[in-house]
């Protein structure tokens, strides 16, 4: 798991208007102007947050074309699930050895009081 | 009685996790609680725990490691004990470490809790919580799924966003 990409996704995706830009990426990919429309934030302000989440790898941008559209990189989104999917796992199976285990002790606790 | 289906939640910046166990809840604080029990269930099957050394009181710490299938597979954990109540509750900080103890830092550290409730029928419920410390870390990547509908190449979150309210 690239796990310095996790941490960098995080902060990239703690802000409302990085996370709205993401959502508005979905649908395809846009330039910089046409991205920007539905905000109330200038152009500079709007391309800020495209460089953070660019550092972040959510976006890329077109480095041939005069306008430069953006698109959406899912794949840390993709790291962060897996992440999730692997935690969830880990316990998954933890608790189900806790469980025979748990019925091992009662099981030798009973025996015991019989003795 | 509850099922003992592990079930997973979030909540603004908690992740939440539920498992029914057919145990009291002081014998669950006690299998949570010392190296001897943990060595034999902390860690999947195939990712069984080689090295377990534990000082179970508020500030203490407990170092494990988990060993895979490959030689080269190994996870070292450190948890710190941050309050004890026994038998009802244990809270605690994560983090991941290298075979020295040092944390690494590029690894989200993450509050934790585990709780244990009494349920009907002789069976104890164990809440466990993780506590982001950022609120939007969690919230975010929900947002996005739910309220956009990602494309195909976002299949699996979806799936996954998909599952989250009810049991997983």
């Amino acid at each position: 798991m690239p796990s310095d990409t996790l941490s960098n996704t995080f902060s990239a995706l703690a802000d409302p208007t990085r996370r709205a830009i993401l959502a508005r990426l979905t649908t395809g990919e846009m330039n910089v102007s046409d991205l920007a429309e539905p905000f109330e934030m200038s152009m500079p302000a709007i391309s800020k947050h495209l460089k953070v989440l660019e550092k972040a790898g959510l976006v890329e941008r077109s480095k041939q074309a005069q306008f430069r559209p953006c698109r959406l990189q899912p794949d840390p989104l993709k790291d962060i699930d897996e992440w999730m999917e692997q935690y969830r796992r880990f316990f998954e199976g933890s608790f189900n050895r806790l469980d025979n285990y748990l019925q091992q002790l009662q099981a030798k606790e009973n025996n015991d009081e019989i003795e | 009685m509850k099922s003992n289906k592990l079930e997973v939640k979030i909540d603004d910046n908690v992740l939440t996790m539920t498992r029914s166990f057919k145990a009291s809840p002081k014998l669950l604080f006690e299998v949570w609680s010392s190296c001897e029990h943990l060595k034999h269930w902390w860690g999947p099957k195939e990712w069984p725990m080689a090295e377990c050394e534990m000082d179970f009181r508020e500030g203490g710490t407990w170092r494990y490691c988990l060993r895979g299938p490959n030689e080269e597979d190994q996870s070292w954990g450190k948890t710190i004990y941050q309050k004890i109540d026994k038998p009802n509750k244990i809270e605690y900080k994560d983090y991941f470490t290298d075979p020295e103890g040092n944390v690494l830092s590029n690894m989200p550290e993450l509050d934790n809790s585990v709780e244990f409730i009494p349920q009907d029928g002789g069976t104890t419920t164990a809440l466990m919580t993780t506590t982001f410390e950022n609120n939007d870390q969690l919230t975010s990547i929900l947002e996005m799924g739910m309220e956009e509908g990602l494309n195909s190449s976002m299949d699996r979150l979806d799936e996954y966003l998909a599952e989250i309210p009810t049991s997983v």
